[in-house]
């Protein structure tokens, strides 16, 4: 399968959990699918149709910070004109819009780096040339694209996974990682209706193989560290990424929509 | 009615509402059942101890405000409580948790973590708050039920595994439960140290839940306070892998270790139990996997800690492997090898094969010194040269040498001459391993350990 591989870096970035609107922005560990796909659209130009379009990804960064952040905090206005009584400066126009400034509490991840992987392999074009200034998280985290490769996935039937975001259903199988509910796709042409999955980041890397290879080098009373029965499971890998115990790097390859 | 929705609010409401009605899923819950809660949130939000207790989850709102008129307040519980009686909607928007149509618009006093009423950032189309269904909203209301309070803040569970964040729910409820029916009580019992009543209570899910599951779930505390201008929410993760190495130590075949390291690692004050005191081992687990050397040597090897001068009634200080050998444990040490540390489980059995030769070997010869300068180097070179000088001698005296090349080279180092990163850990492990043995076959440890005990390669000293 061909698909767009993107190298990028830069020196921060930030994940804002939704619902945590005020007084903390936590950051999760890895970007949600709806960045990757606003992302995507930024180097395209335009908001694309997601049906079709899917992406992997590997994702680092070296440590976590936190920062005080201004929030110009907007609510609508009074409609009546501006007046500043001290300094006796009067605005005829009417107030439609005001604001405060409120400091908020913002984590960011530093010197963020990921390969991000797409389909279908057309876009190539756009990430080597992007509509729009390249970012990651806010509007101030600018990467740089390292590298745009064309690349052929390879089907494998075993697969390490690692630094990277798995479907919640494969946490039975990884046995690792943390659990978080992201934002999977923001509707543009429903008022940005949101649209929540679960998923399972996975830092260490994890080695997935069939069933018939598990453990006959393990001591009986170890657990298998990876199992499944769908003997038929194939993963896409990565034919370029360094190989571990005989098996490639995966790219789990995910959709916004399904 | 009401459904999980994989939102930590909104679930463990679910699961408070679940566990007042006295059912087992919120799908098995009936009009009545949310009728009653609502009937009992209305009559214990408004007073102590609770009602302080919500001034830091829902400030503004009608439970915590004296100076709200009856009709006013009458309906903000009939619009925000009450509200999945209603037949309101919100034209055109979907709850933002359950994809049900949306009822009521909220904002912080009625949703912690939201901003204030008309605030328009963080919200499509220039509508400010946040589109709900009166379902979810009712959860939201009694989620403080499934709650607990922690250093002024609200402390809940949740977990991917519904089963977990009901049990949580559950527990909490009951000491709620508890603290509403005693008379006396005007302020809501204050828990310290989050982290160590989140594993407590994950372990105490553990024993009745847990174990029995073919694999464990990922957990995660949510400790979050929406008072004034100090809103703030800290959240904290438990990976599945964890959760499978507490549920496998915490069973019968490392339950008594297990239980001891556990207890000694308890803050020394009178009646040191969760809630009231730290575990130092519970905490130590959230810095996971990234200082699993410190913590092998802390709670596996017995190493005494320097505590930092702030914690003077830290017990780690105290540990002293001569008077602990019982709780040294090779199988244990292996199984937070595999399950935290993901270390192969060929690297394992070499460190393991090295200790059983070298326990062997000093058993034999009664090499008091070898032991000795073992436990004590703290540099690279110094364990090349004692390793080769040992085997050296093995050989001259017509026997194996103690240790192979690749062996060698699998346990300390990346490459030739180059040691690995965590070349004192591995030191460390063979170490367990050749006590283990040693005490095992009466071997008086005391005599072979330095009279000062010292931290070997200094890992963990504070830092």
């Amino acid at each position: 399968m061909q698909v767009v591989r993107v190298e990028m870096e830069g020196l921060t970035t930030s994940f804002r959990y939704p619902h945590f609107m005020w007084g903390r922005h936590p950051t999760f560990e890895m970007p949600p699918p709806a960045t990757i796909y606003g992302h995507i659209c930024s180097a395209v130009g335009e908001w694309m149709d997601p049906i079709g379009l899917r992406f992997g990804y590997t994702f680092t960064h070296e440590g976590k910070g936190e920062d005080l952040e201004h929030v110009h905090a907007i609510s609508p206005g009074t409609g009546g004109p501006l007046r500043q009584r001290k300094r006796g400066v009067v605005f005829a126009e009417p107030v439609n819009i005001q604001g405060n400034v409120n400091p908020l509490t913002r984590e960011f991840l530093f010197r963020p780096r990921m390969t991000l992987y797409v389909s279908p392999a057309d876009l190539a074009e756009y990430f080597r040339s992007p509509r729009y200034p390249t970012v990651l998280g806010r509007s101030q985290d600018l990467m740089s694209y390292r590298r745009v490769e064309v690349v052929d996935l390879e089907r494998a039937p075993r697969a390490y996974y690692e630094h990277t975001l798995l479907p919640w259903e494969m946490q039975v199988r990884v046995r690792r990682g943390v659990t978080v509910l992201m934002p999977r796709y923001v509707d543009y042409s429903r008022g940005r209706e949101p649209a929540f999955e679960r998923y399972v980041i996975l830092q260490n890397r994890v080695v997935l193989r069939p069933v018939e290879e598990r453990q006959e080098d393990l001591d009986e009373e170890e657990r298998p560290v990876i199992r499944y029965e769908d003997e038929a499971m194939l993963h896409w890998v990565d034919p370029d990424s360094p190989e571990y115990k005989g098996a490639k790097r995966g790219v789990w390859l995910h959709g916004f929509t399904e | 009615m009401l459904k999980f929705t994989r939102h930590p609010f909104v679930d463990v409401g679910a699961a408070a509402i679940t566990a007042f009605a006295g059912k087992s899923r919120p799908e098995d819950l009936s009009r009545q059942d949310l009728d009653e809660v609502a009937d009992f949130i209305e009559r214990h939000y408004t007073r102590d101890p609770l009602k302080s207790f919500l001034t830091a989850i829902f400030p503004n709102s009608g439970y915590v405000q004296p100076a709200m008129k009856p009709e006013k307040f009458a309906a903000f519980l009939n619009r925000y409580l009450y509200g999945y009686r209603n037949e309101e909607s919100v034209s055109g928007l979907r709850c933002v948790y359950c994809g049900r149509e949306a009822s009521v618009r909220v904002f912080r006093q009625h949703v912690p973590m939201l901003t204030g009423e008309g605030i328009l950032n963080f919200f499509p189309r220039s509508a400010p708050g946040l589109p709900v269904c009166g379902f979810c909203l009712l959860c939201i209301q009694a989620f403080p039920l499934g709650a607990t309070k922690s250093s002024g803040r609200t402390l809940i569970i949740h977990s991917d595994d519904e089963q977990v964040t009901l049990r949580a729910a559950k527990n909490f409820f009951q000491d709620n439960l508890k603290y509403l029916n005693m008379r006396d009580i005007t302020k809501y019992p204050d828990q310290k140290y989050p982290r160590t009543v989140f594993v407590d209570q994950v372990l105490r899910i553990s024993e009745d839940y847990l174990q029995g599951q073919e694999h464990s779930p990922s957990i995660t505390l949510y400790h979050l306070t929406n008072y004034g201008t100090t809103a703030d929410v800290g959240i904290l993760y438990l990976p599945s892998q964890i959760v499978e190495f507490l549920s496998i130590a915490s069973s019968a075949k490392f339950g008594r270790i297990w239980g001891e390291i556990v207890r000694r690692a308890w803050q020394k004050v009178d009646d040191a139990r969760p809630g009231v005191a730290r575990n130092f081992l519970y905490e130590d687990l959230f810095e996971l996997p990234e200082r699993a050397a410190r913590f092998v040597q802390i709670y596996f090897l017995r190493q005494g800690f320097r505590a930092s001068a702030r914690f003077k009634d830290d017990p780690r200080s105290g540990y002293a492997l001569e008077r602990e050998l019982n709780l040294v444990s090779w199988d244990l040490t292996a199984m937070f090898l595999r399950e935290v540390m993901e270390m192969e489980a060929e690297r394992i059995k070499a460190i393991r094969d090295l200790g059983d030769r070298f326990s062997s070997y000093i058993s034999k010869t009664n090499d008091r010194r070898f032991f000795r300068d073992f436990y004590r180097i703290d540099k690279y070179g110094q364990l090349r040269g004692l390793l080769i000088k040992a085997s050296n001698a093995e050989v001259r005296s017509g026997r194996s040498p103690l240790i192979g090349f690749d062996e060698f080279i699998t346990i300390f180092e990346e490459g030739e001459e180059l040691p690995r990163i965590d070349w004192r850990l591995a030191r460390d492990l063979v170490l367990i391993r050749m006590i283990e043995r040693l005490h095992q076959e009466g071997k008086m440890i005391e005599e072979l350990t330095p009279e000062e005990e010292e931290v070997p390669g200094g890992e963990a000293a504070e830092g």
